[in-house]
């Protein structure tokens, strides 16, 4: 099989292999478009973005589907062409700095504000659960890139540290790292917007 | 039994379920017996359900997207 690679008269599949390829397209990774559809969302938190960037995910997938390897999670695949497409085109045209602005927030900041220990764990759920989504939504939004995709892709989406460094093309104590600072960075705003709304001194 | 100070060192690579295998019931263990980490650890996991549900509202799936991009792929295929 390797050899065949590198001849370039046997670079392109054969029509039988090629069929098989989109038959296994449309089984497989068209039935996710729901799902990427709202992951896409997530990310560009514009639906008329998130559309876009959804078709040259889908393009792009197509085009490469050749080196997904059967058996290997697909939706981090996808996400992986999701999340380039996603830095690529919108971020180039934001031109954020790359560099992380280092907000040393407490481990435990949030619990505390909260009224840490022997507080009723219903009071402390009750305060963040009154908080209105589009607040926890902005709150993520508003950290830096680099964290905002970490803990977007680990507490929203649900990958794991392994999935995320595939994702992110970056090694795993990079992925841990960013989740870390990232997740208190996420805490220390939602205690900001708990205090704006009253609901914590 | 481990300090509290290794417990919650550990906390969040555990909820991650990325601890390794070995420290597990180390970890679970100090954690049946300590109610100041036990408490901690309980929060993490109620503020990570909040920021995760909250995240994630329902979307509506905009119409002839899927019929789009599948227009899409046949053209790059044909």
């Amino acid at each position: 099989m390797l050899a065949a690679v590198s001849d370039p008269a046997q670079s392109a599949p054969a029509p039988a292999d090629q069929r098989r390829l989109e038959e296994r397209f449309e089984r497989e990774a068209l039935p996710l478009l729901t799902e990427m559809y709202a992951g896409a969302l997530r990310l560009t938190r514009n639906p008329s973005d998130a559309e876009d960037l959804l078709q040259e995910t889908y393009l792009r997938a197509y085009r490469g589907f050749g080196t997904f390897r059967e058996g290997t999670n697909l939706r981090a695949w996808l996400y992986r062409i999701l999340t380039n497409a996603f830095i690529n085109t919108y971020r180039k045209r934001q031109r954020e700095p790359q560099t992380v602005s280092d907000e040393e927030v407490p481990e435990w900041y949030l619990y505390e504000r909260l009224g840490g220990e022997g507080a009723e764990a219903s009071a402390e759920a009750e305060v963040l659960e009154a908080l209105p989504d589009e607040d926890v939504q902005e709150a993520l939004a508003s950290l830096p890139e680099q964290f905002r995709l970490a803990v977007l892709l680990a507490d929203v989406e649900g990958f794991s540290y392994k999935e995320i460094a595939e994702i992110l093309d970056v090694p795993i104590g990079t992925v841990m790292s960013r989740l870390h600072r990232g997740r208190r960075a996420l805490e220390k705003r939602l205690v900001d917007v708990m205090r704006e709304r009253g609901l914590v001194r | 039994m481990i300090e509290c100070e290794q417990a919650l060192a550990e906390l969040e690579a555990y909820l991650d379920g990325a601890l390794p295998e070995s420290h597990r019931p180390i970890l679970e263990e100090h954690l049946q017996a300590c109610a100041h980490c036990f408490e901690r650890k309980d929060f993490r996991v109620t503020v990570r359900a909040v920021i995760r549900r909250k995240c994630r509202p329902a979307v509506a799936f905009p119409p002839g997207l899927a019929e789009r991009i599948r227009l899409v792929i046949r053209s790059e295929r044909d």
